[in-house]
């Protein structure tokens, strides 16, 4: 059952997530895309 | 044998700050400076009489010198002659008003009062988060090394109010003052203090916006000029028989592949050590001392993911007679979306904004010492790029920049400077990395967000290269003369007890 009911409330946050980042302001954007691009080095800075 | 026990590399207050205590606990400590006298970014500079600082040109958290002399076995009143800053912020409005911040919480409310009733009430609300705030972020974290993930799990432990206030990290600085303030007027005389860590309202994380509150704990000027710190710092150095060479630029940090074991000036002179501490930005550090050729790609790859924070051109200005102002920083006037507006539409395309953000500092209001009989320094602090776009260089478009703010200044905040200027100096973003060695002219280093502070920001103790320490506004806690100083601290303290017992 739960196996079932997972993907769903993944794909349910994502999209809460989603809407959640469209109507956001231009400047709550601005901010979620600055520090989005910066997520793939993170696992780097750590150990640097 | 080395040479010395602990080389640091610049004499900046970081530097300083962690050679005194090195130095005081018996290690034989030699600092290299490339420059001709110490503090950095916190230094000053004379021109005819006057006495410019090129950087910083207050100080919050004067508590953490406090720190740094008690483990000096020193007092701070005998080394640096601290002076309390009243009113905090001053501002001019494009219509003429005027209005200030008094260092009492109760005062200020009364200004915010005349803005906005409704934001009078927002103040209070300000006041008792900023005063949480700040013992967390502000000082709780001044000394915790943040080097590791169990570092920050044992800060929140300590600090369990965090967890009810983690909201001011993941909302961005503009949605913070919004939380508290409705008035455009009361949100844009506290923007700029997402200037203080590099970035605009929109992109710096929402806490720095308690740094509004911070500055009612008191603002200080040391007397005799920002560099009476580095200075008062540097005294005790040498007191305890550290050495400083200045005019000795470091060009190399010698590594035997996986530590560092010395460093090579420009002179070509090799110095061994056990311990080598970079008080220079970390990126210059890592990519050009050490070498992209001795890290590992993944080291490199990260380092190079730091962004620098944005220059700030600096005008001084020595003037004659009367100056208008009444407090030794003024704002003039801008709105949040003015600033935002400066860093995406101007500086991120190469252009000099036309507003946006302009500090009035004027030292001379607490310190007459700095400039002759009945004259002033004033010095006009903007942001800009450091490459401009349409083929345009620093270099040659001085004079165009100096008059531009002075027009700024003149016609649109009605203050009269241009027939008063005795003397001018316009230092560029490309000056002050010419004579700061500060990449970009970046004189806050890198930036400072969620994805580039505390375990992701360049840590105190390398993880890449051993025996390597790091200080500086580039590291852990940021720039700013406070968390410059406290790296110091921190890297001594580290220091001591990983490689020296202690």
């Amino acid at each position: 059952m739960l196996k079932k009911i997972f993907p769903v409330l993944i794909l349910l946050g994502v999209a809460f997530l989603f809407v959640k980042y469209m109507s956001a302001s231009e400047s709550k954007k601005r901010f979620i895309k600055h520090l989005l691009k910066q997520v793939q080095y993170l696992p780097g800075r750590y150990f640097a | 044998m080395s040479d010395y026990d602990a080389i640091i590399i610049g004499a900046g207050l970081g530097g300083l700050a962690c050679g005194a205590i090195l130095a005081k606990n018996g290690i034989k400590t030699l600092i290299c400076e490339q420059a001709n006298g110490c503090g950095g970014c916190c230094s000053s500079m004379e021109q005819d009489g006057f006495k410019f600082d090129i950087g910083p040109s207050v100080v919050e958290f004067k508590w953490v010198w406090d720190v740094l002399f008690e483990k000096l076995r020193r007092r701070t009143s005998d080394y640096i002659d601290f002076i309390e800053i009243d009113p905090i912020y001053s501002f001019i409005t494009s219509d003429g008003k005027r209005f200030s911040y008094q260092a009492d919480l109760n005062k200020t409310r009364k200004t915010i009062k005349m803005l906005s009733e409704e934001d009078a009430r927002g103040w209070d609300r300000f006041a008792d988060t900023g005063s949480v705030m700040a013992d967390i972020f502000f000082k709780s974290s001044m000394f915790s090394p943040m080097m590791t993930v169990f570092d920050m799990i044992l800060f929140g432990m300590k600090n369990p109010m965090l967890s009810f206030k983690l909201k001011y990290v993941f909302i961005n600085f503009e949605s913070a003052l919004k939380s508290f303030f409705k008035s455009e007027a009361v949100r844009s005389s506290m923007g700029m203090h997402a200037y203080y860590l590099g970035l605009p309202p929109a992109l710096c994380p929402g806490y720095a916006v308690f740094l509004c509150y911070t500055d009612h704990e008191g603002l200080h000027y040391p007397r005799g000029g920002m560099v009476s710190i580095p200075k008062g710092i540097e005294k005790a150095f040498i007191e305890e028989n550290g050495e400083i060479r200045y005019g000795e630029k470091v060009e190399k940090i010698i590594t035997d592949g996986k530590r560092a074991t010395g460093v090579k000036t420009a002179s070509g002179e090799e110095i061994t050590a056990n311990v080598v501490i970079s008080n220079i930005n970390a990126k210059t550090c890592y990519l050009e001392l050490i070498g992209r050729d001795k890290l590992p790609r993944w080291a490199v790859k990260a380092i190079e993911s730091y962004e620098y924070s944005f220059a700030n051109p600096n005008l001084m200005l020595g003037l004659k007679g009367e100056i208008e102002l009444d407090a030794h920083h003024t704002v003039c006037h801008s709105t949040v979306d003015d600033m935002n507006r400066a860093w995406f539409d101007y500086c991120m395309k190469g252009k000099i904004p036309d507003r946006g953000f302009m500090l009035l500092s004027c030292p001379t209001i607490e310190d007459k010492s700095l400039a002759p009989e009945n004259h002033h320094c004033l010095n006009i602090v903007t942001v800009a790029p450091y490459r401009l776009s349409g083929g345009k260089d620093w270099d040659h478009i001085r004079e165009e920049y100096v008059e531009s703010r002075i027009d700024i200044v003149e016609k649109e905040f009605r203050l009269k400077l241009r027939e008063k200027i005795v003397t001018a100096k316009l230092n560029t973003p490309k000056d002050f990395e010419r004579m700061l060695l500060q990449p970009e002219g970046a004189i806050f280093g890198l930036q400072f967000d969620n994805m580039s502070s505390m375990v992701f920001r360049p840590r105190i103790r390398s993880g890449a290269v051993k025996n390597l320490y790091l200080v500086g506004s580039s590291t852990h806690l940021g720039g700013g003369t406070p968390t410059v100083t406290a790296s110091g601290i921190l890297a001594a303290d580290i220091i001591m007890r990983e490689k020296f017992n202690a």
